[in-house]
């Protein structure tokens, strides 16, 4: 995973009240944890790492471990800083809706940021368990929209 | 390859060209040419030019036509040619080019690009349009692009994955449009996000569509619209809206479009290297030197709703500061328009 990106969730992280955060991309996954002096610690980890019990893990990150989606589900997350739009036009209906069949490549939500305009499309097809954001919500890097099952 | 094959070639790949563009390139010198004339160069009847130069005015063309004398543009000008742009293109910026093309007419050289697999990275597809009929502005507006008027460009790029501040993007292509314009020696402003401004009139915008997934490789579709010739009846028409524009040969810009084009696409894949390596840093100054809101009382209208104060610039993301009562506040969405003076 690039160092950057580390760096820029670290930051979040700190910005932020959460207290761990965890990432997987493809073959890689990381989870930063914050110590109690508000510095966050990053855990590089392999991808069976979900699958096991984390054993490299710190025992504070137990109760966060439990609370990880399921091997069944996938989260999609905020590839930018932005606003949420649920809908192609105020007023439109919505995209996608909890408990919608979706298929890979359709447009599950708009994020814009400066005019820049970013279409989410489905990764993976599945069912639509969760949508984290509002319309007009501001969303960050990284932050968990939908969770498709 | 002359500049007419590369016109016929990008045609061809987009079906045949119409025969109003070809009438148009025969006018495109600016002379009166008699329908007579046309129809014997063009290999086709007096009728068929007759309705050609009909469709050349329906899609928003002025096109002057005088008893004896016979057909003439308003003004001449150069018809887009793609052997024309990448002759005019540096070195460095060729190589990153994959394909460049200029079509006639598209409903958004935008969504020809999005249509399109993603360029391998360190590569670009261009698109041109000498006519656009559905172009895509804020707010879902039409851009109104009629033949010759304006320069309608896009632009895709692949990034090796997200850049931090990728929204800032729009505002690093802002100045690299400004820059392409200065060597032209026209100073132009700019409107947070991302319009395009002479002195308070707008002369283009800039819209930017991205394919990413939340890690990996994102592909932007960068459009730039700018307002080439549009003529007086349609700036009227565009200032009765509300919206004062301009164009570039108001602004006394006299080069054709397809130097301007080429200095846009050098300018901005020059601009993309520096934004993926060093997101706004490298542009943050002259962004700031070109604020057209700074120190202006605007209102800001978002999700969240209307927001008042004065606009005191932009940070190192790009979002918008706005000096309210309760404290400054930080956008990186919204519409913002000037209050007029009081």
């Amino acid at each position: 995973m690039d160092i950057r990106k580390i760096k820029k969730l670290i930051e979040l992280l700190e910005e932020s009240g959460i207290a761990e955060i965890e990432i997987k991309e493809g073959e890689e996954a990381v989870r930063i944890s914050r110590m109690p002096t508000g510095n966050a610690v990053v855990h590089a980890m392999p991808q069976i790492a979900a699958a096991v019990p984390a054993e490299a893990a710190p025992a504070a990150a137990a109760s966060v471990e439990a609370a990880k989606p399921r091997p069944n589900e996938h989260v999609v997350t905020a590839p930018m800083v932005g606003t949420f739009y649920a809908a192609p036009t105020p007023g439109a209906k919505p995209f996608v809706d909890i408990g919608d069949e979706i298929k890979v490549g359709q447009v599950l939500c708009i994020i814009e940021a400066m005019k820049m305009m970013n279409q989410i499309e489905a990764d993976r097809p599945g069912r639509v368990t969760s949508i984290m954001a509002r319309n007009g919500d501001p969303v960050e890097y990284g932050q968990p929209l939908f969770v498709i099952e | 390859m002359s500049a007419r094959d590369a016109t016929g070639e990008s045609a061809r790949s987009s079906g045949a060209l119409p025969l109003a563009a070809r009438v148009f390139a025969q006018l495109a010198d600016g002379r009166f040419h008699s329908g007579e004339a046309l129809a014997e160069a063009l290999g086709v009847s007096r009728g068929a030019v007759w309705k050609a130069v009909r469709a050349l005015r329906d899609s928003g063309a002025t096109v002057h036509a005088v008893p004896n004398r016979g057909y003439r543009l308003p003004q001449a000008g150069e018809p887009l040619a793609a052997e024309q742009i990448l002759s005019r293109l540096p070195e460095g910026a060729r190589g990153a080019v994959r394909h460049l093309q200029t079509l006639w007419q598209t409903d958004s050289t935008n969504s020809v690009l999005l249509g399109r697999p993603n360029p391998p990275f360190g590569q670009s597809d261009v698109v041109l349009a000498e006519h656009q009929s559905a172009g895509r502005g804020r707010r879902g507006r039409a851009w109104l692009a009629p033949p010759g008027g304006a320069i309608c460009l896009s632009l895709s790029w692949s990034f090796r994955e997200v850049p931090p501040d990728l929204g800032a993007l729009s505002l690093a292509v802002g100045v690299c449009v400004l820059r392409a314009l200065r060597d032209t020696g026209l100073a132009a402003q700019l409107k947070w996000p991302n319009d395009i401004l002479v002195q308070r009139h707008k002369l283009g915008g800039i819209l930017i569509e991205l394919r990413a997934e939340s890690a990996g490789p994102a592909c932007v579709v960068i459009g730039i619209g700018l307002n080439a010739a549009l003529g007086e009846p349609l700036l009227r028409q565009i200032a009765a809206l509300g919206l004062p524009a301009t164009d570039l040969a108001s602004a006394g810009v006299t080069v054709s479009r397809n130097v301007l084009a080429a200095a846009l696409v050098a300018q901005v894949l020059q601009g993309l290297q520096d934004f993926e390596r060093s997101a706004l840093r490298p542009f943050i100054d002259e962004w700031r030197a070109a604020d057209a809101l700074r120190g202006a009382q605007v209102d800001v209208q978002s999700a969240a709703g209307t927001v008042h104060g004065i606009a005191r610039g932009i940070d190192l993301h790009g979002a918008l500061l706005i000096e309210t009562t309760q404290g400054v506040r930080r956008f990186i969405s919204g519409e913002v328009t000037v209050r007029p003076a009081q």
